[in-house]
């Protein structure tokens, strides 16, 4: 008598995992975008009716409102569905994969969604009442392209860089989180040390792209990261 | 001749200075029910986790299914674990559970997941983390065995559930057993060892992480025997053999001894007024848990000797 073995749990599994209920995913997101417009658009005719210069160029709003969620979703990628998806039979490997491909569909949709609202914001002039919202400076001031790029990147940063903490929670519980971002923030701060004599000549120096270089790096760290502590974690 | 599907080989587990297993050694073959036994602490949950490829042994080497569990693709996909605490996404509810669960088993049985859901009475609009104890259970039930996973784990199955929901259970994974014995190799944790002992093929029995015991049902248990009766008789009878446990009501004792009872035993136990009797697997577990594990060594290290 033999028993035969079954085929793998896939990465596209794992997705189909995180996506199971959509409304965190999904509904909130998009809701948190539509906010940001109504808030950002009722402050501009606030503005305009006290007086004041209604257009915000750099409110950057999008990121802020977004950044905090994004980072969740990334920590819950991991932290709420890493012992459902083993007790199913996947392994770590997989998982993690899975996790990358969350965060790819995440961040396409997010950016999909932000290049849509920069369309209908182009259309009805700023909302009726002039503001840039999805035209915000940070955002490329309206260039679709610039826009694309700095929603992807950011986002895909953001919740990748959320999974490697949820992994650290895995892997060490409480003090994993905390242990993690006190070792990257004393790195940030040698860095700046560091770099601190040549502020200058890097900010005249500085291009757009070391951004996307820059989110580069934290999308391979965070996806290694987590795959290294998730690699060592047990459940139990 | 019969497969093994699990094979261990000295796997021990320490988490800092607890050791929770202890140079672990017992094969379970291909197409069987194996109850997993022992105390609480016993360690039964660290050895399902590392079977599972949740973890990984400190010494030693596990196969499953012919491999390694751990990170190995084909066999923990092999795998369906479940567990007696098992942490699902805060928002889950029974319709999402059933939505992800066939993405990871091929061979998932919707029709019997459907018909176990039915008899768990296990509702749809209440989120998992709010079910009840007896409906987090069953719903652990209907994954492992709508999974049709070829190693299929339960840690405490029967925690809360109710005896109609018991009798379920024990149905299901009579007819599971009958259906796939060709594939599928059953292991479960569970308390209720009297309740249970018709539907296991095969016992693991653990005591302070430390195998004590493994084989077939039937081997385990005409492994010891026991006497009972007046106090002073027992253990006059019993005199220069070191029991596993004692059990003393009033002026009765029971003692139960591993291996079989010797020759000659009958007949002075019957003279003294004393019962010897084969003793029941739950009674066996009860033993092995009743001392400080110091009989245990013992007796193992006689049968070694």
């Amino acid at each position: 008598m033999s028993t035969t073995v079954a085929r793998p749990a896939s990465p596209v599994a794992v997705l189909a995992l995180q996506y199971a209920n959509p409304s965190r995913m999904v509904s909130i997101p998009l809701m948190i975008l539509g906010a940001v417009v109504v808030v950002t658009t009722g402050i501009v005719v606030v503005l305009a009716r006290s007086g004041a210069d209604g257009e915000l160029q750099s409110n950057g709003a999008i990121i802020w409102s977004l950044v905090g969620f994004i980072v969740a979703i990334g920590v819950q990628a991991v932290a709420v569905t890493f012992p459902l998806a083993l007790a199913l039979g996947t392994t770590r490997r997989a998982f993690t994969a899975g996790v990358l491909l969350t965060a790819v569909l995440e961040s396409a949709l997010l950016t999909g969604s932000a290049l849509v609202l920069l369309g209908l914001e182009a259309l009805t002039g700023g909302w009726f009442v002039g503001a840039r919202v999805l035209g915000d400076a940070t955002l490329g001031g309206g260039d679709a392209r610039a826009l694309v790029a700095v929603m992807f990147l950011a986002s895909l940063s953001a919740i990748l860089a959320g999974a490697a903490f949820g992994a650290a929670w895995v892997r060490f519980g409480a003090r994993g989180p905390m242990v993690l971002g006190l070792a990257i923030a004393a790195g940030a701060v040698i860095a700046l040390l560091a770099l601190a004599p040549a502020f200058g000549a890097v900010g005249e120096a500085f291009e757009p792209w070391w951004l996307a270089v820059a989110a580069a790096v934290v999308i391979a760290a965070s996806t290694a990261g987590t795959y290294l502590l998730l690699r060592r974690a047990a459940v139990r | 001749m019969t497969a093994s599907a699990i094979r261990l080989t000295g796997v021990s587990r320490r988490f800092g200075r607890t050791t929770a297993l202890d140079d672990v050694t017992a094969e379970v073959p291909a197409g069987v029910v194996c109850g997993l036994l022992g105390r609480n602490g016993a360690g039964k949950t660290t050895l399902m986790s590392i079977l599972a490829g949740h973890d990984r042994p400190s010494a030693g080497t596990v196969e499953v299914l012919g491999s390694d569990p751990f990170e190995h693709a084909d066999v923990m996909g092999s795998i369906s674990l479940i567990r007696d605490n098992q942490r699902y996404p805060e928002d889950f509810k029974l319709k999402h559970v059933l939505r992800v669960v066939p993405r990871f088993h091929e061979r998932w049985d919707a029709e019997l997941a459907a018909e176990l859901i039915d008899a768990f009475r296990l509702p749809s609009r209440t989120t998992v983390k709010k079910m009840s104890r007896g409906q987090q259970s069953g719903l652990g039930i209907v994954i492992g065995l709508a999974s049709r996973a070829p190693l299929t784990v339960f840690d405490e199955p029967y925690l809360g559930l109710d005896a109609t929901a018991r009798r379920v259970f024990a149905d299901r994974l009579l007819a599971a057993r009958l259906d796939d014995a060709a594939a599928r190799t059953i292991v479960l944790s569970t308390h209720l060892i009297d309740e249970m002992e018709q539907l296991l093929d095969h016992v693991v029995v653990l005591d302070g992480g430390r195998l004590v015991r493994t084989g077939t049902t039937e081997e385990v248990t005409a492994g010891a025997h026991s006497l009972s009766g007046a106090a002073a008789a027992v253990e006059r009878v019993a005199a220069g053999r070191t029991p596993l446990s004692s059990h003393r009501v009033g002026g009765l004792l029971s003692l139960v001894f591993a291996g079989e009872a010797p020759a000659g035993l009958a007949e002075e136990a019957a003279a003294a007024g004393v019962q010897v009797a084969p003793v029941g697997l739950q009674e066996l577990v009860a033993a092995f848990g009743a001392g400080d594990g110091a009989e245990v060594r013992a007796e193992r290290e006689g049968a070694a000797a």
